[in-house]
This record gives structure tokens, sequence and C-alpha cells, in this order.
């Protein structure tokens, strides 16, 4: 299997400059195979987020490469880590953070106009598809805060699919939602996960979500303190 | 000879027959057709073991599964009275191993299974149960001092758990040795990830065992 | 831009409340912008056209006192083609001495005009209380001032006596009220022939009188005037250095006026960029994650450059419809006793489209700061604040 997202000795410092420089990340070598299926876990504060977050550089490291698609990132232009994220990465939060100001539809069409090419018939149907697929077809022109927190959290999923990225990568997405709902989040990740084969890298404290996954990787004080493949 | 036992006992298993399962499992060992041992290791584990669902939905697979465990964990404590009969006949090693299952692991059949082995091995066996939490374990080591701690993990993901477990009592008591089994650690870097002295994937090996120590 | 434009758009309208008080911030800037800009120069306009609407505004005269301007018809076309600012070009004859009646005796400035140009400068059409301009030689038109002491009444025959020249009779044909005494009191008016007669000086003139376009431009037009007038025996005097008085008075008006105008715009770039900034605060989570899905920090911060556009615009529609607003209101009910506003409005519509101008461009800039907040704001930030 190829390696779609590489870690090699991540190290990131907080406050480098300042007095009392704090390091989350040590050393952090880690590599993730195409269209596997892996969760994070870890207690707060252990930098799971963080690593996350470097993952798809929304962060910087203070040392060490990120490799994406075996494309090294940390030379590449602000401009440019934008488009890799636009094309290769899809996010999804705990808190959702959908726009409240549009629609569901607009939402999942977001990444798509961010990309600049115009929406055509085909990538509207996609973007109904995705909201079908998540089971928001009823409420797909709703405006985002009219929606459950459940809702939300489907749209955000529906968001993360729509520009086909290889990765999703998610903190907490189903963090706070109620049990139930929790558990047909995650057979839709899944779901994902085997039909288009997309790669996940899931943070979660739910032990449901985590037992499921096909490997996961536990932080301890910003080194991985265990690793396991099922 | 025993496969005609086994393919019996599993007919009745196969129709859910609770009754007509345990009454033929008591039946082989009261009337010595099959030893306390072969019960074990030919007929018990390979049902739950070789359990083959062919119903596709996978709802209905589980509940049966569940079932079935209920069957034989009735099977197992019916038997347990001739462990005690057993023990009787063989002398004591001297030596006390707890068994048990980590926090959030319910699958317990293995280590009933294992905790009677140690027994019929001539060791004060001592079976805590499943889903035993991190504090209360450290707390049975500490009153009851044993030789060895055994324990059972099906599901990979308390392996988590499991490391932390192994970690705290090798660093509180690193004389208890540490004997690690289940499923869960046939998934790859599982064994890597815990401290432990034995690793035990056949139960005919807990005759040879000398305080945890493989011979 | 089209995605800027469509997410400020959306921006704006989800918050509509805040959106119109915004709005209604700068619409108030420029309504009193407009405003003040018409009244001021309504009354500049009113001012000016009162102490010099009706009189010359540039004279050509002879250097020295006593001589007459000859060929004044040539010059009359000389001045002009000297630039279309001149509007009118008027000849006169002026001559001081004493108007006798059996009763009394006045000093007056006689006034020999051409009237079918000098009536352009001075409206006496319009300021005829009784009778008409004069038509034929020897006809006069006196101010109401001198006519009521004198105690004139129409068709009355009066002498007027220049010492060292003659004496010729006058017939009233006329009166007339300039609304200024010193006027009504001393000017006489008579047409050309009657004073070159009497001063026998052929066909020569006093004094070339003009109005021009723009009153401000007086100054500059006379300079222009003499250098192509090119002779010596001339002097070219214009209202601006007569006036020195009004004009500084003037000025100063002009310069309040600005200055109330640069505030009451710097208030509104204030209030619009530091508003703009709490709603880049506001919208920090929305940029966040459009940034963590691929938005361009330049895209980021052009949302915000086109909220501050949106805003000025909508603000300057606004504004100017107030400040219209306001003005036909002072127009309407500030009126004085004769039934006319107290102080007139100009309304000139360069000037408004510049306020609304400077109102857009000043929204824009003040949105730069927030634009640039957004476009440097990190995803990180955002996410771990939430």
């Amino acid at each position: 299997m190829p390696k779609i997202l590489e870690l090699k000795k991540i190290n990131k410092i907080y406050g480098e400059n300042t007095k009392v420089p704090t390091q989350v990340l040590f050393d952090i070598d880690l590599s993730f195979e195409e269209s596997s299926f892996n969760s994070i876990i870890g207690q707060s504060g252990s930098g799971k987020s963080t690593l996350l977050n470097i993952l798809g550089t929304l962060d910087k490291p203070s040392n060490g490469s990120v490799l994406i698609n075996q494309i090294e990132t940390s030379k590449m232009k602000k401009n440019q880590l934008s488009n890799l994220r636009n094309e290769t990465i899809g996010f999804i939060f705990q808190f959702h953070y959908l726009l409240p100001e549009f629609t569901a539809l607009e939402n999942v069409l977001m990444p798509y106009q961010i990309s600049k090419r115009p929406i055509t018939k085909e990538v509207l149907a996609r973007a109904n598809e995705l909201l079908d697929l998540v089971g928001l077809e009823k409420v797909k022109n709703n405006l985002s805060i009219n929606m459950s927190g459940g809702q939300q959290q489907r749209t955000a999923i529906a968001r993360s699919l729509m520009n086909q990225p290889k990765i999703i990568l998610a903190d907490e997405p189903t963090g706070n939602l109620d049990s139930d709902t929790t558990e047909q989040i995650y057979e839709l990740l899944r779901e994902i996960n085997k039909k288009y084969k997309t790669t996940f890298i899931i943070i979660t404290h739910d032990r449901h979500i985590a037992e499921k996954a096909d490997r996961i990787i536990e932080i301890k004080d910003g080194r991985i303190n265990l690793d396991i493949t099922k | 000879m025993k496969k005609t036992y086994y393919n019996t006992f599993l007919k009745y298993l196969d129709d859910e027959n609770r009754d007509a399962s345990i009454d033929y499992a008591l039946q082989l060992i009261q009337e010595q057709k099959v030893t306390l041992e072969e019960m074990y290791l030919e007929i018990l584990t390979p049902s739950l073991t070789e359990f083959f669902c062919s119903n596709e939905d996978e709802e209905i697979c589980i509940w049966k599964e569940h079932e079935r465990t209920s069957i034989i964990r009735t099977i197992l404590e019916s038997l347990y009275v001739y462990v005690i009969h057993r023990k009787k006949q063989i002398p004591s090693k001297g030596k006390t191993v707890m068994v048990l299952c980590p926090s959030e692991e319910y699958h317990e059949i293995g280590a009933i299974i294992v905790s009677h082995f140690f027994a019929l091995s001539g060791y004060d066996a001592k079976y805590i149960g499943a889903n035993t939490p991190k504090n209360d374990i450290v707390s049975a080591v500490k009153a009851l001092k044993p030789d060895m701690l055994a324990l059972s993990v099906t599901n990979y993901y308390n392996i988590v758990v499991t490391k932390k477990i192994t970690e705290e009592i090798k660093s509180k008591y690193p004389d208890v040795k540490i004997i690690v089994g289940g499923q869960a650690f046939s998934h790859k870097d599982a064994l890597s990830q815990v401290q432990y002295d034995y690793h035990l994937s056949d139960l005919t090996t807990i005759a040879s065992l000398e305080g945890g120590k493989s011979i | 831009m089209k995605l800027a434009f469509s997410i400020a758009k959306r921006f704006l309208t989800s918050g509509k409340t805040q959106t119109l008080m915004i709005a209604l911030g700068i619409a108030i800037g420029v309504s009193v912008q407009v405003f003040i800009g018409s009244l001021i120069s309504g009354l500049q306009n009113s001012l000016v056209d009162k102490t010099i609407g009706s009189s010359s505004q540039i004279t050509v005269k002879a250097a020295e006192t006593g001589n007459y301007i000859s060929d004044y018809a040539d010059k009359i076309i000389v001045i002009e083609g000297v630039s279309t600012d001149i509007e009118i070009v008027s000849p006169a004859v002026n001559q001081s001495g004493a108007l006798v009646n059996s009763e009394s005796s006045e000093p007056v400035l006689a006034r020999g005009f051409d009237f079918s140009r000098a009536n352009d400068i001075y409206q006496f059409d319009q300021k005829l209380v009784e009778g008409r301009l004069p038509v034929s030689n020897n006809e006069v038109v006196l101010g109401i001032d001198l006519y009521n002491t004198m105690a004139l009444s129409l068709n009355d025959t009066v002498e007027f006596q220049v010492p060292l020249v003659g004496t010729t009779s006058f017939t009233v044909v006329g009166v007339y009220d300039f609304n200024v005494k010193q006027i009504n009191q001393t000017w006489i008016l008579t047409n050309l022939d009657t004073l070159q007669d009497l001063l026998s000086i052929g066909d020569e003139v006093s004094q070339i009188e003009m109005q021009v376009k723009d009153v401000f431009a007086a100054e500059e037009l006379a300079l222009v005037v003499e250098t192509t007038l090119e002779d010596s025996n001339l002097t070219v005097d214009n209202w601006i250095a007569q006036n020195a008085e009004l004009l500084s008075g003037l000025q100063g008006q002009s310069i309040s006026s600005l200055m109330i105008q640069i505030f009451v715009m710097v208030s509104v770039v204030l209030g619009i960029s530091s508003v703009l900034a709490i709603t880049v605060l506001q919208k920090s989570k929305q940029i966040g994650i459009l940034k963590a899905m691929g938005i361009k920090d330049k895209d980021a911060s052009l949302v915000f450059l086109f909220e501050g556009l949106i805003l000025g615009i909508l603000g300057a529609i606004l504004g100017v419809l107030f400040g219209l607003g306001l003005s036909y209101m002072f127009t309407t009910f500030a009126i004085g006793a004769d039934g006319n506003p107290v102080v007139p409005l100009y309304i000139d519509f360069g000037f408004i489209a510049l306020s609304a101008g400077i109102a857009v461009a000043a929204a824009t800039i003040a949105s730069l700061i927030p634009a640039r907040k957004s476009s440097k704001l990190s995803v990180i930030e955002v996410i771990r604040n939430a």
C-alpha cells in the first residue's frame, strides 16, 4: 500500500522565542496508508490535535517534514498549501464549523467554489448526491444555523467530501453528539471509506469509534505511546 | 471418536438447545468419555472459535454468538466441580495466579478456561472476572500478592488499557510475572505494546509454566 | 473575485440590522456632507450674487482720470474674443454732477449705458418700480431714494449741471430700486449718447464693464484682458481687488466648510473601519474554516474589501437621498418673511457625486485594515480558540 501521508521527525514547540517554550510533539514518525481508517486517541493536551493540524498543513511543525502524496510540504508557499488542502484534504471538526450564513447545500458546494471552477450541473448533482448520502435531502436548503447538531455534522461530512479528497482529517467528529448519532456518523464514515477509498484519520475519545478503526494510535505527552493495527 | 462427540455437541449448539447441550457435555465428563482438558481444548474452545454464522445479517450472528457463549459459560461453571475434584488429586505448586479481563473487556470465556487450566496444573488460580478496572487490579495484586497475573484480552482496543495496566504493575510490583493472551494479541504490533513475561497462545503450555517462565 | 463578492454579500445580508446600521452611519455622514455643502455654496452664491451679481466684475478704464476710451466698439470685440468665460461686455460713460430742480440740488453720478447690454449686468428692467428705461436721448431713470428726496414725479424735467462743462435737462421716465441706499440716492441712468453729447467726447466711453461666468476667476481673467488689450492708456480692475474683505470672508467660509466635510469623512472612515474590524472578529470562525478549505489569503481579504465597498455604495445612496431630503425640508420650512428660503440652497450634482464617491472610497479604504487582518488570520488560532 502506498503511503499517502508521512510525518518524519516532527517536533512542535510553542513559544520558541520566549523564555518558556513548550514542546508539544517530540520526534514523531508516522505514516498512513492509502484508504486506511485510522484513529488517534489520547488525553486532552497530549498533542493529538496539534498533530492532526500539522497533518492537514493548518499548522507548521517546528522541524521535521510532512509528506502528502509523497510531496514535501514544508517548502510550499501559502497559496500552494491552500490549493493542496482544497484538492487533497477534507476536514471535519468537532464544532462542525459550517458557515452559518449559508444553506447546507451552499456549504457543501463551498470547497468547490473556493477552487474557482464553474458550478456545472454535474457538480450540483454531486453536492446533492452527497447530501442524500448523509441523509439530508429534506433540509439541504435550510440555513445551517437552523439545523440540529447531527445534521450540521453530516453537512460538514458531505462538505469534506465535495472535492473528492484523498484524505479526511477529523477532530472529534462526534464529540458533541449523542451515542445514537455517533453510531450513525461512524457508519457513514466507514461507508465513505469503503466507497471512495478515502483515507480517514480521526481523533476521538469515543472507544466505540476507535475500536472499529483499522489502526489505533495513542499519543501521550507528545509522543506515540501505542500504535496497533488490526 | 472425539470428533463425533464434538459434532454431536455442535449440533445441539446450532439448534440453540441449551438443555441438551449442557446435558450432553456433562454426560461426556461423567461417563469419562473425555477428560476435562479434552473437553476444554477439543470441544468447548473450537465450538466458539470455529463459530461460523451463515446468516448474512450481522445482528443475528451477534445474538447467536452471545447465546452460544452463555451456554458454554454454564457448562464451564458446572464443570468446576470436577476441577475441584482433580485439584485434590494433584500436588499443589504453591504458586498463585490471578486471572482476569481488563476494563471494558467482556469476553471472559477464555479467561475462565485459563483459570481452570491453571487450577488443573496445580496452581492456586484466582479468577477475578471480566471488565476489571485498572485500580481494582492494582489493589487486588497488592492484597493477594500473586506470583503471576494473567490478562485475557479479546478486543484490540483494550490493548490501550492493557498497556497501562502492565506498565503500572511492572513498576509497582516488578516480581509479579505477567502473562497475556487472547485474540487481541494476534494483531500486528499488539504484543510489542505491552510489558509481559509470557504470551500464552497454547493452553497446553500452562502445565509447563514455572513461575511465569516457559521452560 | 466573484467568490469573495458573493461571500461578502451573504455576510452582509445575513446580518441585516448590523449592515443597515453601518450603512446608516455612512449615510448620515454623506447627508451632512451634501447638506452642509449645498448650504455653504448656496450661502456663498447668494452673497456673491447680492454683492457683485448686479455690478461690473471686471472694468476697463482709462489709466488717467478724465481720459476716455476711444474705439471702444473694437475693444469690446477684442474682449469678447478673450474667453467665453466673459459673458457680458458693456460700455458706460460716467459723469458726476448735480441734479437740480426748483426746490433742491443733489449730487449725483450720471451713468450712460447701452441698455441692451447693460441690462444683462444690472437687470434694470427687474429693478424698475415705476415707468420705463430711457429709449431716447435726455431721458433719465432715478433711484427711488433720490426720486423721493427731490419729490419728483414721472415726466418731470430736471437739470443736470456739470461744473465747467455745462448743463442739460433730463426727463424723468422711470424709477428703480437697487435695494442699496448709496446707489438709489446717487445713480441716475441715461443712455450713452446723452452723456457723450454733454461731455462732447464723440464716440468715447469712460469704461467697459464685464460680467464673467465664474466670479472667482475674475482676477485671472482681468489679467488676460489687460495683456490682450496691450494698451498702456488703459487699466483693468476687477471686483476681487476691490472687495478683498468679502473675498476673505468667503474663503473662510469655504475652508470651514471643507474642514467640516473632512471631519465628517474622517469620522465615517473611523466608524467603518472599527465596525468592519469587529466583523472580522465576528467572522473569524468563518474565515478560519474557509482557509482550512483552501481559500487564498487574497480572497479572504477581498471579502472585507467588498464589504466596505458595498457598505460605501449603500451608505452613499442613502446619504445622498437623506441629504437632498434635508435640503428640501430646509428650503421648505426655513423661509423668510418674503416667502423665500432664508438661505437659498445650491444643489450642485457634481459636488453630490463627489461626496458620494468620497464616501465609497473612504469605506473601501477603511476596510483595508480589516482586510489585512483577515488575510493574516491563521486557521490554527481560530480552531484553537473555538
